[in-house]
């Protein structure tokens, strides 16, 4: 780990640990969100997740909200992210330096493109159950028939017994009972703007529909912290600097 | 010259006349030296199965070393005959010579009776041979001729000391390497690959499952070849030949050296089905081979005691797969570039191909978005002032309200690539709080009236 950022981001899990703020259990992440966290306990890691765009504008928020959660829940693994052409053509393709923004590390991501939803969940499964992976994006455009449920089960089970993250994006998709572990839906929110105007980190209007661990679904504004890798409130404008203050003794 | 030419009394380099008066209904076509060659291509593609050690020799023959290769067709005999019938099948009529050297053989073949030459026998062979197997100039043939010098022995019997004063030292190793004094190797058509494993199959096979047995059965012996040699292989490749003496090769990658039967063999599953024109076994395959054509060095692998398992092991192989299945131009990597161009600064390459990069630059750029659109695609925006950021812009029929803005970035063109002009980039945000990376290209003053585009979307 010669990556001083990742060394602080494993320190400070372990803290929350010790302080009984992050899950115990390796089984789970968490988005680094406090409130959010306290609220769902976590999330399985070992299990697939559905991330689906607010509207058809809304897919960019709802990749980066993916691949949020994938950073969260890879730690200091590979993250594979598999995009359908049809996708790239609507909301263009992954740009790797607004990856490296977005606080992700381009030597432990690997990219795959394929033609058609089949082949697809055909190279999902196959990274799930490779088990080299920390998790696996998969953004897959409109209502396919090939996205059938028995093709997400499979998706879950690769999930489950690899023990690597399944998140799949989905643009449109029709609410559907499936196997997911979790339903999210991502719209863009308006950013906290910096001194000059000028927009401020990613926000987004996070809504969990569906969470069969139980908790109540809920709506949040979060956003996205990439020099931290966490997902944190966006109101606490002072969110910044008090950590820097309450730092201050202990260092001295 | 086929025999019933012969029979007619027609020999090569007969003028045209001279043959129709000899033979009034003779079919005249033009000679099509691209066609014969292509067709002799085909021959010596389909005859590397013989031997991978094969070349065509002049525009009319084909010359094969099949040092240790001949047991695989039940010996000298079986392979020559094997050779002839294969050729009869595309339509050739053949002669064969099989001697030990190339030179002897040549001759042997193209002036002699042809036939197997008992080994070290070469010279007793082709001293019976008229003068002209030596194939020197017409003019030092013709001396030869008037010296009385008529057969290859009479010619072997002189010093060739004097052979070498009068035709020149040329001439006197072509006696020796004729004789098959001298020994000198062909060039093949193919360079041999470091590792090969054939199967010549009894029956022919065309169903997936037997060709998938097979191929496992030759990784084996491949692999355990690799093992005693410490190599490992990089790129494999699968010869099928047909019964028809059509030749389809496929070959596969890996990301790493490998000796791992099970795996190389997923790759050909993988490759095999994912094949645009399938492989099309017509009336079978009857022989298979397996080339290692790239090795590297490949050491043991001590696996840990508390075997733990390798993890980035089964990224490669991961990534050999998907490679395998969707082309590697679909598995990518990123590799940050030193140009400021956007499109060009972070470049995606096959991941089979390029090694895990870190982004080492130094300097701190305004964030880039997350998505990015190549090309640029065109909008309407309407700015205030110039340099001032848009204040509202029209994308796929939808207004946009700009409400937070910054910039401009000042990205110049690459003029020494292509000329263009110069950028200014704004990261801006809408009344729905969706961010876009839009740019105006030009300047408000240049000729041209600047026009607006966006290139990428933030999450």
């Amino acid at each position: 780990m010669r990556d001083p950022a990742l060394r602080l981001e494993a320190l400070r899990r372990r803290l929350a640990r010790m302080d009984g703020r992050a899950p115990s259990d390796a089984s789970r992440f968490d988005l680094g969100h406090p409130a959010v966290d306290a609220d769902l306990g976590g999330l399985n890691r070992c299990a697939l997740h559905e991330v689906q765009a607010g509207t058809g504008a809304d897919l960019a928020s709802a990749d980066g909200f993916a691949l949020g959660l994938a950073a969260r829940a890879a730690g200091t693994g590979v993250i594979v992210w598999i995009v359908q052409s049809m996708t790239a053509t609507e909301a263009g393709l992954p740009y790797g330096a607004g990856l490296v923004d977005w606080g992700l590390d381009p030597a432990r991501m690997l990219f795959v493109r394929t033609r058609d939803a089949g082949s697809l969940l055909a190279a999902g499964e196959d990274a799930l159950r490779s088990g080299a992976l920390g998790a696996v994006v998969m953004s897959i455009w409109a209502e396919p028939r090939a996205l059938s449920l028995t093709a997400q089960r499979r998706l879950a089970l690769g999930a489950r017994e690899r023990r690597t993250a399944a998140i799949l994006v989905r643009s449109r998709a029709a609410a559907q009972a499936g196997p997911a572990e979790t339903r999210w839906t991502i719209t863009a929110s308006p950013s906290r703007a910096l001194e000059d105007g000028a927009p401020g980190r990613p926000a987004l209007t996070v809504r969990l529909d569906k969470n069969r661990t139980g908790a109540k679904p809920g709506q949040w504004v979060m956003e996205w912290r990439s020099d931290e890798r966490r997902f944190a409130d966006l109101a606490s404008v002072s969110g910044d600097l008090v950590p820097l203050v309450a730092q201050r003794p202990a260092a001295a | 010259m086929s025999p019933a030419a012969a029979r007619l009394g027609l020999t090569a380099g007969l003028a045209l006349a001279d043959a129709r008066a000899r033979v009034p209904d003779l079919v005249c076509l033009p000679a099509d030296p691209d066609g014969d060659a292509a067709l002799l291509r085909q021959v010596l593609t389909d005859f590397s199965r013989f031997t991978p050690m094969a070349a065509a020799d002049g525009p009319d023959g084909l010359i094969l070393d099949v040092t240790g290769c001949a047991h695989l067709f039940g010996g000298e005999a079986g392979l020559m005959d094997q050779a002839i019938i294969r050729a009869g099948w595309f339509g050739l009529e053949v002669r064969a010579a099989l001697a030990g050297t190339p030179q002897a053989a040549r001759a042997l073949v193209r002036f002699g009776p042809g036939g197997i030459t008992p080994e070290g026998q070469d010279r007793v062979a082709v001293r019976d041979l008229p003068v002209e197997a030596l194939e020197l100039a017409e003019a030092d043939l013709q001396a030869l001729r008037r010296a009385g010098l008529k057969t290859v022995a009479a010619v072997d019997d002189r010093p060739r000391v004097a052979l070498a004063a009068r035709f020149g030292k040329a001439a006197a190793w072509k006696v020796d390497r004729v004789l098959g004094l001298e020994d000198i190797r062909i060039t093949p058509f193919r360079p041999p690959d470091p590792c090969v494993v054939d199967r010549v199959l009894m029956e022919p096979i065309s169903t997936d499952d037997d060709i998938l047995r097979v191929l496992d059965d030759l990784l084996g012996e491949a692999s355990l070849r690799l093992e005693r040699d410490g190599q490992g292989g990089r790129v494999f490749q699968a010869g099928f030949f047909r019964v028809d003496g059509r030749v389809r090769r496929v070959t596969v990658q890996t990301g790493r050296a490998t000796r791992d039967g099970p795996v190389v063999l997923r790759l050909f599953r993988e490759t095999l089905a994912a094949l645009i024109t399938p492989l099309d076994p017509g009336f079978g395959f009857d022989q298979v081979r397996l080339s290692v054509v790239q090795t590297e060095l490949l050491a043991a692998t001590q696996i840990d005691l508390d075997r733990r398992p390798d993890r980035s092991a089964d990224l490669e192989g991961l990534v050999d797969r998907l490679s395998a299945r969707l082309g590697s131009e679909a598995v990518l990597r990123l590799q940050p570039r030193d140009t400021h161009l956007p499109e060009r600064a972070m470049r995606l390459v096959a991941a089979n191909l390029a090694h895990p990069h870190r982004d080492d630059r130094e300097e701190t750029v305004p964030p880039r978005p997350l998505h990015l659109f190549d090309p640029p695609q065109p909008v309407e925006a309407l700015a205030g002032l110039p340099d001032s950021p848009p204040r509202r812009f029209r994308w796929r029929r939808v207004q946009h309200e700009v409400v937070r803005a910054e910039g401009p970035e000042r990205i110049a063109g690459e003029w020494w690539r292509k000329p263009e002009p110069t950028r200014d980039y704004y990261r801006v945000e809408d009344a729905a709080g969706r961010r876009f990376w839009l740019f105006r290209q030009g300047l408000y003053g240049d000729p041209a009236q600047p026009r607006w585009f966006i290139h990428g979307l933030f999450a």
